[in-house]
């Protein structure tokens, strides 16, 4: 065979090889082998650990409000006043779990010195709010709620009803006052909220 | 001490099984750890999946960092020259994780942030094998 016509077909190979294959550890004879670049790793967690100690400080309070309500499990909500509008009381069945019987309220509200409490096994979080002055008021307030205490209860435009085989049941009322009220719920969510004097307790027990 | 050190970085992947030669060719613990955060951030929000529609709700934010997470994870697995890019992404993912999922436990996060610092600080380097070696671990394998 010619050996200059070799010595183009193996030129022409390797420039191909060079296209269809960047990375030359496609061949057969060598491999890759990644480490870390300790200079590069430890830069990346110095900022990252930096920037997440800044988030974690900046939004305890909002997470632990966020550990309080939004994780499944009761927690109890207590107030000196519940003032609420627009309030529909219907019973169903939780959305943490489907299956636990609960009383699924909606309403808008204003609430005085409410205060809520969550047992995430040993430890107590304590959410409170409102104590001062301006009571916390939330709109589009939806609550699980298992049980439902209140020392005084004054409701406006009370309808009750009931369904056609008087299995369902229904309570709405346009405005609403509990005093002294305790609810259970596993589940709370709202549209807006706003928690002036808001603070946040953390005890073990 | 630190010459025991030098000693034991010496690599001879002639002799390596060909999981380990795979499991070197890319970052592999770093895409372990960004899954792993991928999953423990998906945790939260996938126990309140029915709730992912409620308006005012931020579950749905939740889901999408932890399955992006978790495909950064699986992507420099996949493809390895990705490492760089999924590994930035995924830092940045599992810093935000943190006020929209929770943070998975904010556990998940310290992954994320760890695997993909991993991922970035990756560097490849070509071995060329030796060939009687590598004709003797291919005879066996």
């Amino acid at each position: 065979m010619n050996p200059r016509r070799i010595r183009l077909t193996a030129l022409s190979r390797r420039i191909v090889d060079k296209i269809t294959q960047p990375m030359p550890a496609l061949a057969t004879d060598t491999i890759i082998i990644g480490k870390t670049d300790r200079r590069i790793f430890w830069p990346i967690m110095l900022v990252g650990v930096f920037l997440m100690g800044v988030m974690i400080y900046s939004f305890s309070n909002g997470l632990l409000v966020l550990a309080a309500t939004a994780l499944p499990g009761d927690f109890t909500i207590t107030a000196d006043s519940i003032n609420a509008t627009n309030f529909s009381l219907v019973p169903g069945a939780a959305q943490s779990d489907n299956k636990t019987p609960v009383a699924v309220i909606k309403m808008d509200a204003t609430i005085k010195n409410q205060v809520i409490t969550r047992h995430l096994g040993p430890i107590t979080v304590k959410v409170s709010a409102g104590n001062n002055g301006t009571p916390v008021t939330v709109t589009g307030l939806t609550v699980d709620a298992t049980s439902i205490d209140a020392g005084n209860a004054q409701f406006t435009n009370l309808v009750l009803t009931t369904g056609p085989n008087g299995d369902t049941f229904q309570q709405s009322a346009n405005t609403q006052v509990l005093t002294n009220a305790t609810i259970n719920a596993p589940y709370l969510v709202a549209n807006s909220i706003t928690l002036p004097g808001l603070s946040v307790a953390i005890s073990i027990g | 001490m630190l010459k025991f050190r030098k000693k034991s970085k010496q690599v001879q992947p002639e002799n390596w099984s060909r999981f380990r030669r795979w499991r070197y060719s890319r970052p592999f613990t770093g895409s372990l750890w960004l899954m792993v955060s991928g999953i423990l951030v998906l945790w939260g929000p996938i126990t309140l999946f029915r709730l992912a529609i409620v308006p005012g709700s931020t579950i749905w934010a939740g889901l999408l960092i932890g399955a992006l997470l978790f495909l950064m994870g699986l992507l420099p697995l996949l493809v390895p020259s990705y490492a760089l890019m999924a590994g930035a992404i995924g830092v940045v993912l599992s810093l935000i994780s943190l006020p929209v999922g929770g943070g998975g436990f904010v556990i998940g996060m310290i992954l994320g942030l760890i695997g993909g610092a991993l991922s970035v600080s990756w560097k490849p380097t070509v071995y060329r094998l030796r060939s009687d070696s590598s004709s003797t671990s291919s005879s066996t394998s």
